[in-house]
Parts: structure tokens; C-alpha cells; sequence
């Protein structure tokens, strides 16, 4: 991975502006589909920082992307946990768009969706899964799904082809039609040696550790797009409508509420930057404040969204004007990758552990 | 004009992480050295020439250290970077150093406003003063003039090398003690409105000059009026040009909104150890303490982010007026839930008044003193209402209000 500093950053937010309403063809085109993969397989080698800038334009335009599943956690999976030959075998194809993965990481994050149970059967040099795997992230839309397996009262990641025999995936029809959730059963499917990414406890929580920091943050920098888009055209907005002579942005009981977003989002982005350099660093609060930036950045932006329709009057919660897609993407993302009640339970139990110390003071 | 930003910055690149823990350890070192060993106790009650003494004393010993001034630049005896002030605010207030209250708008507010606007010699004779113990108010506000600072009436009128001044001041934090007072008169007619004000360093031994304590909620009388009569101000105390004082007072706001959030994020950071290990300690995960201490740190963390961010954060850069009126409005809004909820955990018997430890700064512990004053921040330096008001029409551009004739 190599350092990019002020100035390249600022060409990826730029870019990820331009292009990130246009479709996946144009994103994998201008190689932000690539950013953070291995420079051996055709991507940019750029830390997962860079790609929160991509997710965050992707945010802002409600965007139908496969950026999260394919290369922002099922690629992440497999460059986390898979061998050599795996990463060859996948990578190429999801930097290019030809084939779409997801990561079904239900009940890592979150409260307890159930996870499929995983057997070896050694006789057959194959394992075996059952069970169900609830909201799984583009389930239907991908040709691989990594997904999370209980074995033994361990865990394995486990690559799964979606043409498996036995895999059965529905949608699970999610209010926001800008994402597609699916519920996946695993019904005795049979998977390969070769497509077992990992077993080795330490590997496996090592890496369930990294995606769920992502899962998190992906979420979080999705709503911090939809702030600002929201909090944009509503100062355009109440700019321009008039009424008793004015416009209606020159009331303080408008132009405050605007206020207190801009605020809400200025704080929330900069707790979202700072645990972006935390995980980066690897720092002992890395976790905890991941999941704050999660709790601000969700908040925030369905708080905003409220604020957005209520400022433009009827016509902002006409099915016309769209502002009904930002809100229900900005519940959703709320609850995505753990509920706000996860999020307060991990970020108290991880301040315990540390005696409460938000300072932060270094140890000798 | 230059900016705020800009004076204050020494232009130092970056700090490794090595090189904070290494200013972490040695500050650290330092205060187990200096910092007095009870204050806290010898100090509950202490208010008037025995406060003024320990503050005086205590602000010595951080200037010998340079640790006083660290948003200084580097000629004045400061430098460092705003990662390694949050490290040496951070340390300090870890330390459970004495806050710096006594002589906090001469090192915030005088000095940025000299660093910024003064003249060459206004900062030679002022800025080592200050480090010398100098104690400096702020005298803006006037009866007619509070949000409305440009209706001010306290006159001063050009008389060959001196303004004579008359008028009257209020809510002047520290003017009891001060040496000198940051003056915003009119110096022209008053439907010149803003554009008729000037910027004054008033002597306070000045003849003229008469200061009255005004108790305040919290039973302290930190705040006062002050009258002018007949004061007459050499003209080379001026700051900036004759008719220029309205921009030279947003810059003393601004530093007062901005440069003094560093280290009042990090005193809070630690102020919610106290909390946490109070009312998280015997709960269950999940419980509704846990909850509510989990959105505090969420919020205290995230000013913590806004506040110690470079300058170079990628995203687009707000002005430093805009920043400053942000971070103002988080942390005194914060700051209220925080000692809200310092109430709640302490129940009926957190209801005893103790003996105040004014040294303690804004965060003593004492939660109902502390939330009671807490209004000492949504208040005084532009009110919460008026940064939203800076927010919504010079950050997001919407329209001002009209008003009245």
C-alpha cells in the first residue's frame, strides 16, 4: 500500500463527484472500483481511507452500486483472508466489474441474525452448509458471496459460487429501493477446499475484525454523503421559495435547523476521518470509534433527511421529488452494519475496558 | 487583513506520532513536578486576592515551562503544531493541572488579536507582558448592545493624541482584576452602524475608568460592568484603523471561538472519565446509563476531531470565522448535556453546594456548580442564537433576516 497524500485524495473526491452517479460501468472505467487493491491485480493500492471518499460520493447520490459488496468487503475478504491463488483466481474479476461478490457478515455485526453452520466432511475433502444467512447485502446480485460459517463453535470464511446446488437466495424487500438485501439459505451445499478462505482462529478474527471496521465506516461515510446532498438542496432550496414577502431561508426557525445539520455534519465527518487514521494505525480506541463515527454519521443523516422534508413543505414528501429515497437509504444505513443500540453497548463496553479514558493517554 | 489562522500557525509541518508521545512524556514529566500538589482542596472557596494569587502564581510556572502559550508562534515563545497542542492540553488536564482562568483572555483573546491586527510595537510591549502576568478583559458588550453589537453607544472622540471615552460596558468577565481591557467603541455617528466602531487597549488605571462587580448565577461575581468617563486613550492604543474596530472584533471572537476549543475539548475528554467511571462502572451493557454515556463520548469524541484537525483535511476548508463559530456552538451545547448528566449521576446528594474551586476551570467535578454555570459558554462571546445565525448566512449562505427599522 502506498501513502497518498493531500492532493491525491483531493483528485479522488473530485473524480469520485463526477462520476459516481453515472453507474458501476463508468466507476470501474475510471478505476475507483480498483483504488484499494493490490497494484498486482489491476488496482490502485490506496488505503481503505480513499475508498470512504468514493463510498461517500456514492452516498450522496443515493447511488444502486455493487462499490460496497464486490470490492469494498467481499474483495476485502479475500485479500484479507484468501491464499495466493484465490486472490488471483477472484480479484482481477471483481476489480473489473465481470464478476460481483458480496460478504454476507450477518451476525458479526449487528445483534444475532443467524450464520450458516459449516461441516468437513473429510471422507469427501468437502464442507457442508446449512442454515440461513438473513439481509444479505446485493445476495441476489452477486455470482460469489463470502460468507461468515460456524464450525464447531469457531468460525470460517468460506467463498460460495451463487449457482451452488442448494443455495437458495430471495429478496428480502427492503423499503429503500437504492439497495438490494437478500435472504440466503444454505441448504447441504457442498463447497471446495480451494474456496475455503480461512480457518485458523486468529486469521479468521483477525480478518472478521477488519471487515466489520469497514462494514462500519462504508456505512457511516454513505450517510455522511447523504447529509451533505440533503443539507445541500435544502439551503438551495429554501433560498429561492418565498413566502410572506421573503424567502423562507431568512427565518431563524429554518435557517437554525440548517444550522445545527452543518454543525451535526461537520462534527460527524471529522469523528469519521479520525477513526478512518485510527484503524489505519491500528489503535487501541480504533473499534470504539468506529463505531461512534457509525452512530454520529447514521444519525445525522436520517436526522437530516427529517429536516430536509420538513423545510421543503409538501412538496418534499412528494414521491416526485426523491427525497423519500435518501431518507429510507439513511434508516436503513442506521441499521446496516449494527443498530445504533449495538453501537452504544460496544462503544461503552470498550470504554470500560479502558477505565473510561477517552484521552486517549499514550502508556509508557 | 491577515487571518487569524495564519498568525497564529508557526508553519511547522506535521509531528510524527513518535514525536507526540515523546512531548506527551515529557509534559507528563513536568506535571508531576509542578503541578501543586492539592490545589484543588487548598483552592475550594478561594476567590478574590488568594485565587488571583494561586492563578498568578501557577500561570508563572507554566510560562517558565513554555507550556502557556503553545498556539503562540514560535518567536513569542509558542510553536506548536494543533496536534501538539491537544497533547499538551491533553496531558495538563490528565494531570489535573490548574486551568489557566485568571489570565485566559490575555493569552486567547489579546493575544490573537495583537498577533493578528497590532502594530509592531503594540505586540513587543503587550505579548511579553502578557507572559509577565499582564490580565486582560474584554469590554464589548454595553446595556443597548448585546447581539446587536453594532448598536454600541460608548463614544470616544478624537482629541489631538488621545480619544476621550465615555460610556458603559457590562458582562466584562475579569474586569476585577485586569490590567487591561480590549475596548470596542464608536468613533464615528451612530448610523454609521458598524462600519462607525474602533478597537481600543484601554488602560484600566486609567483615571475615568470605574469597574462594579455583577453577581452572577453561580453566586460569583466574575463578571462586571465597567464606567468610562471622560477616559482618555492615547491614540496609539488603537488596533487596527479608526472605523476598522468591527473586523478586529470578530477576530478576538473568532480566537475566543476557536484556538481556546483545543484544550477545552480535551479538559472535557477528561472530565468524562469521571462520569464514565462513576456511572458506567456498575451497570449492564445495554443498561440506559451506558447508553447515554456512549453518545456523550461519541460527541466529545467528535469534537475532539473537529477541534485537533489539520488544517489539510481534504474536505472543503471552512473559513476560520466558520469554524470557529462551529466549534463554539458544539462545545457549549456539549458542554451543558455533559454537566446535565454529571447532575443526573450525582442525584440528590451531587444537590450539596461544596465550596467552588474556581481554578478548576469550567469542568470542576462539581456537577450542578458546573452545569449552572454552563450558560457562561451559550451565552457571553456571541450566543448560541447568533453562531447559528453566522452558520446559516455566511457558512451556508441563506439570506439574513430583514430588520427592523
Amino acid at each position: 500500500m502506498h501513502e497518498l497524500d493531500d492532493a491525491d485524495r483531493a483528485e479522488i473526491r473530485g473524480l469520485a463527484a463526477k462520476v459516481s452517479a453515472d453507474g458501476d460501468a463508468r466507476l470501474v472505467e475510471s478505476g475507483l472500483f480498483g483504488l484499494e487493491m493490490p497494484q498486482k491485480f489491476g488496482g490502485g493500492g490506496a488505503a481503505f481511507g480513499e475508498l470512504l471518499i468514493v463510498l461517500e460520493a456514492l452516498g450522496s447520490h443515493a447511488a444502486d452500486s455493487r462499490l460496497l459488496g464486490s470490492v469494498g468487503l467481499c474483495a476485502a475478504a479475500i485479500v484479507g483472508a484468501g491464499s495466493e491463488d484465490q486472490q488471483e483466481r477472484w480479484l482481477p474479476g471483481l476489480v473489473s466489474g465481470q464478476l460481483a461478490g458480496t460478504l454476507s457478515i450477518g451476525g458479526l455485526v449487528g445483534e444475532s441474525a443467524p450464520i450458516p453452520t459449516v461441516e468437513y466432511r473429510a471422507s469427501a475433502s468437502e464442507w457442508i452448509l446449512n442454515g440461513r444467512a438473513d439481509l444479505v447485502l446485493d445476495g441476489s446480485r452477486s455470482d460469489l458471496i463470502v460468507t461468515v460459517a460456524s464450525m464447531d463453535g469457531r468460525r470460517a470464511l468460506v467463498a460460495v459460487s451463487s449457482t451452488s446446488a442448494g443455495l437458495r437466495i430471495e429478496p428480502a424487500g427492503v423499503l429503500d429501493e437504492t439497495r438490494c438485501l437478500d435472504d440466503v439459505t444454505f441448504d447441504d451445499v457442498r463447497v471446495a477446499d480451494a474456496d475455503v478462505l480461512a480457518t485458523d482462529a486468529e486469521v479468521v478474527d483477525r480478518v472478521l475484525g477488519e471487515l466489520a471496521d469497514r462494514a462500519c465506516l462504508a456505512a457511516a461515510a454513505d450517510s455522511a454523503g447523504i447529509t451533505q446532498r440533503v443539507l445541500d438542496d435544502t439551503v438551495t432550496y429554501v433560498g429561492q421559495r418565498e413566502q410572506f414577502g421573503r424567502p423562507i431561508g431568512s427565518f431563524q426557525a429554518v435557517k437554525h435547523q440548517l444550522a445545527d445539520l452543518k454543525v451535526a455534519l461537520e462534527v460527524s465527518t471529522a469523528l469519521l476521518d479520525q477513526a478512518a487514521d485510527l484503524v489505519q494505525e491500528g489503535d487501541a480506541l480504533a473499534a470504539v470509534t468506529v463505531s461512534m463515527a457509525n452512530h454520529l454519521c447514521c444519525h445525522t443523516a436520517a436526522v437530516a433527511c427529517g429536516v430536509a422534508i420538513q423545510m421543503h413543505g409538501a412538496i418534499g414528501y412528494t414521491w416526485e421529488l426523491g427525497l423519500h429515497r435518501y431518507l429510507k437509504r439513511a434508516k436503513l444505513n442506521e441499521f446496516l452494519f449494527g443498530s445504533p443500540q449495538w453501537h452504544r453497548a460496544r462503544i461503552a463496553a470498550g470504554l470500560a475496558e479502558v477505565g473510561w479514558d477517552l484521552a486517549g493517554r499514550i502508556h509508557d | 487583513m491577515r487571518s487569524l489562522q495564519w498568525a497564529l500557525q508557526g508553519g511547522r509541518a506535521l509531528s510524527s506520532t513518535e514525536e507526540l508521545d515523546r512531548l506527551a512524556r515529557d509534559v507528563r514529566t513536568w506535571c508531576v513536578n509542578h503541578v501543586p500538589q492539592g490545589w484543588r482542596e487548598a483552592q475550594a472557596g478561594q476567590a478574590g486576592d488568594e485565587f488571583a494569587r494561586f492563578q498568578r502564581a501557577w500561570f508563572r510556572t507554566l510560562v517558565d515551562s513554555g507550556y502557556a502559550v503553545p498556539h503562540w508562534p514560535r518567536d513569542w515563545g509558542g510553536g506548536f503544531t494543533v496536534a501538539e497542542q491537544a497533547v499538551i492540553f491533553r496531558e495538563l488536564a490528565l494531570a489535573d493541572a490548574p486551568c489557566l482562568v485568571l489570565h485566559f483572555m490575555s493569552v486567547h483573546h489579546a493575544a490573537a488579536t495583537l498577533l493578528a491586527v497590532g502594530t509592531e510595537h503594540q505586540r513587543r510591549r503587550h505579548l511579553q507582558a502578557i507572559l509577565d502576568g499582564a490580565v486582560w478583559c474584554q469590554g464589548f458588550s454595553e446595556p443597548e448592545a448585546g447581539s446587536d453589537l453594532s448598536a454600541l453607544r460608548t463614544r470616544a472622540r478624537r482629541s489631538g493624541d488621545v480619544y476621550v471615552v465615555n460610556g458603559h460596558k457590562v458582562w466584562v468577565s475579569g474586569a476585577m482584576e485586569a490590567d487591561w481591557c480590549l475596548l470596542l467603541v464608536r468613533t464615528a455617528e451612530p448610523d454609521a452602524g458598524s462600519r462607525g466602531l474602533s478597537y481600543l487597549i484601554l488602560d484600566m488605571r486609567l483615571a475615568g475608568v470605574t469597574v462594579r462587580p455583577i453577581r452572577q448565577n453561580s453566586g460569583e461575581s466574575h463578571f462586571c460592568e465597567i464606567f468610562l468617563s471622560d477616559v482618555e486613550v492615547p491614540v496609539t492604543d488603537r488596533v487596527g484603523a479608526e472605523g476598522d474596530g468591527w473586523a478586529v472584533a470578530q477576530m478576538t471572537l473568532d480566537s475566543e471561538r476557536g484556538a481556546t476549543m483545543v484544550e477545552l475539548a480535551e479538559r472535557m475528554a477528561v472530565a468524562f472519565g469521571w462520569l464514565g467511571r462513576r456511572g458506567g462502572e456498575p451497570q449492564e451493557a445495554g443498561s440506559s446509563a451506558r447508553d447515554r454515556l456512549a453518545v456523550l463520548a461519541s460527541q466529545i469524541q467528535g469534537l475532539r476531531a473537529l477541534t485537533g484537525r489539520p488544517a489539510s483535511h481534504g474536505r472543503t476548508p471552512a473559513t476560520p470565522a466558520a469554524s470557529a463559530a462551529i466549534n463554539k456552538l458544539y462545545y457549549s451545547e456539549l458542554l451543558q448535556h455533559v454537566t446535565e448528566y454529571g447532575v443526573e449521576l450525582t442525584g440528590l446528594s451531587g444537590q450539596r453546594s461544596g465550596k467552588r474551586t474556581m481554578s478548576a476551570g469550567w469542568l470542576s467535578g462539581h456537577w450542578i456548580d458546573d452545569f449552572v454555570r454552563s450558560w457562561e459558554w451559550t451565552i457571553p462571546g456571541g450566543t448560541s442564537e447568533i453562531q447559528r445565525n453566522i452558520i446559516a448566512e455566511r457558512v451556508l449562505g441563506l439570506p439574513r433576516e430583514k430588520r427592523g427599522a
